[in-house]
């Protein structure tokens, strides 16, 4: 046996838990697991498609050519309609899915937004392809703020339809995906005007190509918005009208209406938040599982990789390094507390939605706290881990034959995409808020996740310190919230406004308050998970989660020390407890990362196969696979005479 | 007479108008059939046709131009048409008025005093008043363009107007200099010639002209000019020449077509670029290549050439050797690299497996690389475009070991570019960023070179095959020494890079309206300013970190090459070592951050950031990776801890480790905000923390003594880290003592103290534990955090007008007059937008629709 393929069997002998009960727990359900399995193979055996290692060497132009081929074998093999098919594709693939935004925002926005009618209209020809929609609201000028978009959609009573138009180019539409050359509809997101008067922002359903030739029809400008950091095959597009002309049944009418040239308002519009939940939970439930690509690779390689030589003149591996356990264990861990909290939030999204569609909101603002609070918390830290993944396979990280340089890339657009992290935060920390008044007045109204707040004497007495790590991630959390409470107040005192104070005088606390609530979630989610799990891997479990409680404290101790909750021998104790565990995690990692099943063409890395290797797999690629070999008479021509002629 | 449906309409800058629709005055005229369809023709048909063929005729320049010149959006004939336009049609009135009065005057009379033609008269007079706010407006707006354009010119040739005339300031810099005042009184004896000084001096303020769609003034307290000065010292002229030269040239400028294109077609582009490069710039000047190459999205062809290759002969190599390769390699008749990491081997240099035996008969080195891990990898310029390398291979002679030496194999043939005989060369592959680098591959099969390749300046093969120890082994780093103070040097450069487009954009961008409906510019948010203000402030305490270094280094290699004295090697390396490793990370994080900071456009190829986060990330792990280094450190500081024990001399950088103990039992005493803004105090808590750990790391060690090995890495580590902050505030604190400019000084003290500051908030684990600092004073230097965050805001742009980069260096589209527009304009120019291409893939979506689906 190769040398590398016998020590990462080695370290797989001395894994003591049984890895396919890990397996259930993150996939959830069989057919989840099934169709992930089932992808993962069909793309590994179709040579068309399969990663290919020269992929990056190539032009955009012709990744996206090759992205085509892709859709196409995909549409063959499975429903792209339903996410549990296609959404797992987006990690095991090389470039994005073409139609996820069509089918992941668009769609869901038709059925929650649109009239029933409506929908029926629409929403079958996506599944024939007849129809691509991109999801058009970002505009050039504006992001986040989407009360403030400036396309206008002005009604015309004479001819009863609308006007679509780009005022300036502030409000050219900028960023959809799938706008570039894709789609021919798109859900516009546009400011009403009724007879002169400004009935906010609503969505609707415009046309934008030809449907036979596919070229943009006349009043529209479209194209695509140029190369990115990731994200190459995905066509983000820019789109302005002029003065363009669409029906009166464009506009999504379940919650408002135009009637007989009467405007009117149905139901809630909170629920308009619906698509863009969607969304947010698919970035929650897939991308961490990205993150443990990154993992995988990297606790494979750490294994294989060898260095130094030690005393008995054998080189280590270097996840024998301290340093190098520190980089990956803690990521670990969280990875593993990411997935939970993304298929416990796939439960409440999906329970609060059969709530709404009973129009029940009273889940509604709970989702959406916690969805915020994670999306944005978990897109940064899938962003963080990769990048840490990349770091510690040092110089060969950097390769995109490792593989991790593509994770990056791919996961780095979700910090800033579907919300923007830092907005989204504010709004969870604006909710924080309003649970602790709840907490003073309505306590039955406080929900089960934000419970905290209502044992706030009791966390602050800090009795229960030695019962559970967890214990000081909520005490951090209260500590944090009732300091913030107290200094909005003491600044309103001064005179000054509420919106002053919130974006001039409090924002990084607010930003804290809010990641903490998102670590302590996270933990409540762990330990759910802990109490249910099969007895085989409730110890396991109980270490990573020991692990992430631990590197969590670490990394924020400073509230805990400000407020003089913790003292310096607990600290140091728990920096002890952290090496501690790592001696514990250290031999089981490999199989906590191999508990994803991962094959190797979905890790499209030569640096952390399944059978090791890492030196001949990179080396077979490079000279075998790599194009960019084979094309050197430019060179020849430049380098070999004229710089020497003339110098 | 032809009769014409359908009317034309005309779209210009006041949005879409169809002409005359309101004017039904000629309806109702009282003429005959014949006549007033002549009426009709000339006056209603022929004008509007005439106006809209006009019309036609200068959109269609003007599209034409602005393709042209992509970059000068305003220019005159744009502004022309927006005149003319309306002019035209109000001649084409003023006929129909004329041929109206001569037709009847009667009729003209009745027109205006009957009541059924009172409406039509109205009406027309309106249309006429139209014409007329129309020619005004256009005016008004050809003037206001005038202005602004003359304003952008401005901007463009200076970038920025710095209005020198001293004007009696407003409060702000007084204040700012009296809360120094507690720091000169510490550090300065002189306090009362200080304060009189402060009372005579007028203070001068700088205007700068905002780059924002405002045009606000924005007031800096102090001249970025002299900033700059500050920062580049020596080069700053060499700098700014540097940026002109490529912006100006046409194969060197950036563009954005470049963006995405496959590997070999950039790589093809990048040599033409090298090659003007070469013929523009004097590449042996050491400072060249680090500036050069941040004027570029991606890296440019054969600089380890000048970096690597030719330091390293020129210091390992005899004075023979030197005549030999030197000259040639000036010349560029043969291009070089540097090839020491392999497959399996990276950091650790002692344990690389390529081999080199000598033969005594033919006076030859046989050089093998006898596994698939052997394989030389990574190096930089090797795969397509060196002819000879640097190889680093352990010598045996007789079968005898003598460690790794240096030798120089030619790889290609020098005419014919093809690999010589048993040597196996090509590309890596496609990595994160460096597309245009072509990090190649070696594998060496019995490749026979002569003795006079290995360099001999220290250990010497002679003929008979006896080998001859080098005095000093240390001398083997030079040239990575000199690599490790070129990388710290561009961790400030491309932070500053990304800093200035970070926050000049922030400056720009506005989002959520205000109280009184006005969208705020993001950098008014605290959450905004607490990501970019930090890293400003880390940015220039690297700047000057590096400036020290490169000092300290001049003196070694003074103290080496004219004394043989190598005393200064040992805490050099520590010290390359500990801020090569801290440095990366700081940056390489940093440049994440601003990315984010500019929300969805941040991830734009074009909004410049990208490439520069791109070219910067393999720092992390190349010349030596990370962790590595920081054990390095790590060591030399548990050496000096020895040292310092038995009372030996110690270097200055680590005086703290005398008496550590008595050190140790300080705790900082202030209570008051304003007291953090004072250095001083922040020194002294940082020296601590700094003793602090190295102590730590020294009691661990003595704990675990004899079980030597991977697990004691993390304590070395973090005393390391701990040093570095340390040093880099104090050199920074060294470094604006001096400094003259009383307002210049008064804002790099508020940096400093701000990058002391959230190196404590960002890990305060130390000094809780070494009881240096409790609760309550942590919060306070939350709060003056905080308060730095206000005084600094007003100079924010003034502090990144100092790194004085130029637009082509920036390649950013957020940083123009006009961001949006320009992010239109690139994407527009994006290759994917081709028409040809576009065809292309509309075929291949027709065809995936009619495909058959599950």
């Amino acid at each position: 046996m190769h040398p590398t393929t016998q020590l990462l069997e080695n370290a797989r002998e001395r894994v003591t838990f049984p890895t396919e009960e890990l397996t259930k727990l993150i996939y959830v359900n069989d057919e989840i697991y099934e169709t992930f399995m089932k992808a993962q193979k069909i793309i590994a055996n179709e040579p068309t498609i399969r990663n290919h290692p020269d992929y990056h060497n190539w032009s955009r132009k012709q990744q996206i050519i090759k992205s085509y081929e892709k859709l196409r074998i995909m549409h063959q093999h499975f429903n792209l309609a339903n996410a549990v098919h296609w959404a797992p594709l987006l990690s095991i693939f090389q470039g994005t899915t073409p139609t996820a935004v069509s089918f992941a925002m668009t769609v869901p926005a038709l059925r929650f937004l649109g009239t029933d009618e409506q929908f029926n209209l629409w929403g079958p020809k996506f599944l024939t392809m007849e129809i691509v929609a991109a999801y058009a609201q970002t505009e050039i000028g504006h992001g986040s703020d989407v009360q403030n978009l400036e396309t206008t959609a002005t009604y015309d009573p004479q001819s009863n339809d609308f006007v679509l138009h780009t005022p300036s180019v502030s409000a050219v539409k900028f960023w959809p995906g799938e706008l570039g050359f894709l789609s021919n509809y798109a859900l516009v997101y546009a400011k009403l005007i009724f007879n002169g008067k400004n009935k906010g922002v609503h969505p609707f359903m415009v046309q934008i190509r030809d449907n036979s030739t596919h070229k943009p029809l006349r009043g529209v400008t479209v194209g695509d918005i140029g190369p990115k950091l990731g994200y190459s095959t995905k066509d983000n597009g820019y789109l302005a009208f002029d003065n363009y002309r669409i029906p009166l049944n464009s506009m999504l009418a379940r919650y408002v209406r135009i009637e007989n040239g009467q405007f009117s308002r149905h139901g809630n519009e909170k629920i308009s938040y619906a698509s863009m939940m969607v969304s947010r939970q698919l970035i929650i439930f897939i991308y961490p599982r990205m993150a443990a690509q990154a993992l995988t690779v990297a606790i494979r390689y750490s294994i294989t990789r060898q260095q130094f030589t030690n005393d008995k003149r054998e080189e280590n591996s270097v996840i024998e390094y301290q340093t190098q356990q520190d980089k990956l264990l803690p990521r670990l861990a969280t990875c593993y507390g990411m997935i939970f909290a993304g298929i416990r939030i796939m439960q409440l999204v999906d329970d609060n939605f059969h709530r709404v569609q009973k129009k029940d909101f009273s889940t509604l603002q709970q989702s959406h706290a916690i969805l915020s609070a994670i999306k944005a918390f978990s897109s940064q830290w899938v962003v963080d881990t990769t990048e840490w993944c990349r770091l510690s396979c040092g110089g060969h990280g950097y390769a995109h034959y490792s593989g991790i340089p593509a994770v990056y890339f791919d996961t780095a657009p979700n910090v800033t995409l579907e919300g923007e992290n830092q907005v989204m935060y504010l709004q969870v920390a604006r909710y924080l808020l309003k649970v602790l008044q709840y907490a003073e007045k309505t306590p039955e109204k406080v929900p089960f996740y934000f419970s905290f707040v209502l044992h706030v004497k009791e966390t602050l007495a800090n009795k229960d310190q030695n019962t559970s790590l967890g214990h000081w991630l909520k005490l951090t959390l209260t500590i944090q919230l009732i300091q913030v409470g107290k200094r909005i107040k003491d600044l309103m005192n001064t005179g000054k406004t509420f919106q002053q104070i919130w974006n001039e005088h409090v924002g990084i606390h607010l930003m804290s308050l809010a990641q903490r609530y998102a670590e302590y979630f996270i933990y409540l989610v762990f330990q759910e998970y802990i109490a249910n799990a099969n007895p085989s891997v409730k110890e396991i479990l109980q270490q990573l989660c020991d692990l992430y409680c631990v590197q969590t404290i670490l990394d924020n101790p400073n509230t805990l020390i400000e407020s003089g909750q913790i003292t310096q021998e607990q600290l140091k104790a728990f920096n002890e407890l952290k090496i501690e565990l790592f001696a514990k995690i250290k031999p089981q990692a490999i199989g906590l990362v191999e508990a994803f099943n991962f094959n190797d063409n979905a890790l499209r890395t030569c640096i952390g196969c399944h059978d090791g290797k890492p030196y001949e797999y990179i080396y077979d690629w490079a000279t075998k696979e790599n194009s960019v070999n084979k094309v050197p008479q430019a060179v020849i021509d430049l380098m070999g005479t004229k710089i020497k002629a003339k110098l | 007479m032809f009769n014409i449906v359908y009317r034309p309409f005309y779209v210009d800058g006041y949005g879409v108008t169809y002409p005359m629709e309101s004017t039904n005055c000629f309806y109702n005229m009282r003429l005959e059939r014949r006549s007033y369809d002549l009426y009709i023709t000339l006056c209603y048909y022929l004008p509007i046709w005439v106006a809209f063929l006009y019309n036609l005729i200068i959109i269609t320049l003007v599209v034409r131009r602005i393709l042209k010149h992509i970059t000068d959006f305003t220019n005159k004939t744009q502004v022309f048409a927006l005149f003319l336009y309306p002019t035209i049609l109000f001649i084409c009135w003023v006929i129909v008025i004329l041929l109206q009065l001569s037709c009847s005057l009667a009729q003209f009379n009745n027109l205006i005093h009957n009541l059924f033609y009172g409406n039509t008269y109205r009406s027309f007079s309106a249309t006429y008043l139209v014409c007329w706010m129309l020619c005004v407006i256009a005016l008004l707006r050809y003037l206001r363009r005038q202005g602004s354009m003359a304003a952008n010119q401005n901007i463009r040739k200076i970038y920025l107007k710095v209005t020198l005339g001293p004007k009696l300031a407003n409060n702000q810099p007084k204040q700012l200099i009296h809360k120094n005042c507690e720091y000169y009184l510490i550090n300065n004896n002189k306090l009362l010639s200080v304060i009189s000084f402060f009372k005579e001096q007028k203070y001068k303020q700088y205007n700068i002209i905002e780059m924002s769609s405002s045009q606000d003034l924005v007031k800096c307290s102090f001249n970025p000019d002299d900033m700059g000065q500050l920062l580049y010292k020596e080069n700053y002229h060499k700098w700014i020449k540097v940026q002109e030269l490529i912006a100006k040239d046409p194969i060197l400028q950036n563009n954005v077509a470049d963006y995405g294109q496959s590997r070999d077609k950039l790589f093809e582009i990048y040599c033409k670029k090298a090659y003007k490069l070469h013929k523009l710039l004097n590449y042996s000047d050491e400072m060249i290549p680090g500036m050069v190459n941040s004027q570029f999205p991606e890296t440019v062809v054969t600089v380890l050439h000048q970096t690597m290759f030719i330091p390293t002969i020129k210091y390992l190599g005899t004075e023979k050797q030197i005549e030999k390769w030197v000259p040639p390699s000036q010349n560029y008749e043969i291009v070089g690299c540097y090839a020491q990491t392999e497959l399996g081997h990276g950091s650790d240099v002692q344990s690389l497996e390529t081999t080199a035996v000598y033969d005594k008969n033919t006076e030859e080195f046989i050089l093998n690389s006898p596994t698939i891990s052997s394989t030389k990898w990574w190096i930089g310029d090797l795969g397509l475009t060196a002819t000879h390398a640097v190889t680093h291979a352990q010598l045996f002679i007789n079968g005898k070991h003598y460690g790794v030496q240096t030798f120089i194999v030619q790889v290609r043939d020098t005419h014919t570019h093809l690999p010589l005989k048993g040597i196996e060369v090509g590309d890596v592959g496609p990595k994160y960023g460096y597309n245009t680098k072509d990090n190649g591959y070696l594998r060496m099969n019995n490749v026979r070179i002569p003795r006079e390749q290995m360099l001999m300046r220290y250990s010497k093969v002679s003929k008979a095959g006896e080998f001859i120890k080098a005095q000093n082994e240390k001398i083997g780093y030079a040239t990575m020494m000199q690599v490790r103070t070129s990388i710290i040097h561009n961790t400030y450069v491309s932070l500053a890079q990304g800093l200035a487009i970070g926050v000049k954009y922030s400056h720009f961008r506005r989002q959520f309206k205000d109280k009184n409906g006005i969208e705020r510019p993001i950098i008014d948010y605290q959450t905004q300013q607490d990501k970019l203000i930090p890293l400003i402030a880390d940015c220039y305490a690297q700047g000057f970190g590096c400036l020290r270094i490169r000092e300290i280094l001049t003196e070694n290699l003074k103290r080496i090459t004219e004394k043989n004295d190598f005393s200064l090697m040992g805490d050099l390396h520590a010290l390359l070592c500990c801020c090569k490793a801290v440095y990366t990370w700081n940056t390489h994080f940093g440049l994440d951050k601003i990315r984010q900071s500019l929300g969805g456009h941040g991830f734009l190829q074009s909004s410049g950031v990208v490439s520069i986060q791109t070219e910067f990330a393999p720092s992390c792990t190349y010349e030596g990776e990370n962790t590595v280094l920081l054990l390095q450190t790590g060591r030399y500081l548990l050496k000096a801890c020895n040292k310092a024990q038995k009372h030996q001399p110690i270097n200055e950088n680590v005086e703290y480790l005398y008496n550590i103990q008595q050190t140790l039992s300080q705790k900082a005493t202030f209570t008051r905000a304003e007291q953090l803004l004072c250095p001083e105090i922040i020194r002294k808590l940082m020296r601590l923390h700094a003793a602090f750990y190295v102590n730590k790391m020294m009691l661990k060690m003595m704990e675990k003594a004899g079980e030597h090995g991977p697990k004691e890495a993390w304590n070395k580590h973090v005393a390391s880290i701990a040093h570095t902050y340390y040093w880099t505030f104090k050199t920074f604190l060294d470094t604006l003592i001096k400094v003259q400019d009383e307002n210049i000084r008064s804002v790099l003290s508020n940096l400093c103290c701000l990058y002391g500051l959230q190196r404590i908030i960002d890990w305060p684990i130390g000094y809780f534990e070494g009881g240096f600092l409790n609760g309550e004073q942590l919060e306070i230097i939350l709060n003056a955090k905080e308060h730095i965050f206000t005084l600094l805001k007003p100079d924010l742009l003034g502090l990144v007008e100092s790194f004085k980069f130029n637009d082509n260096a920036l390649r950013s589209d957020l940083v123009d007059a006009k961001p949006y527009e320009k992010l239109l304009q690139s994407a527009k120019l994006s290759s994917v937008n081709n028409e040809e291409y576009q065809n292309k893939l509309r075929s291949l979506t027709r065809q995936l629709r009619e495909m058959p689906k599950l």
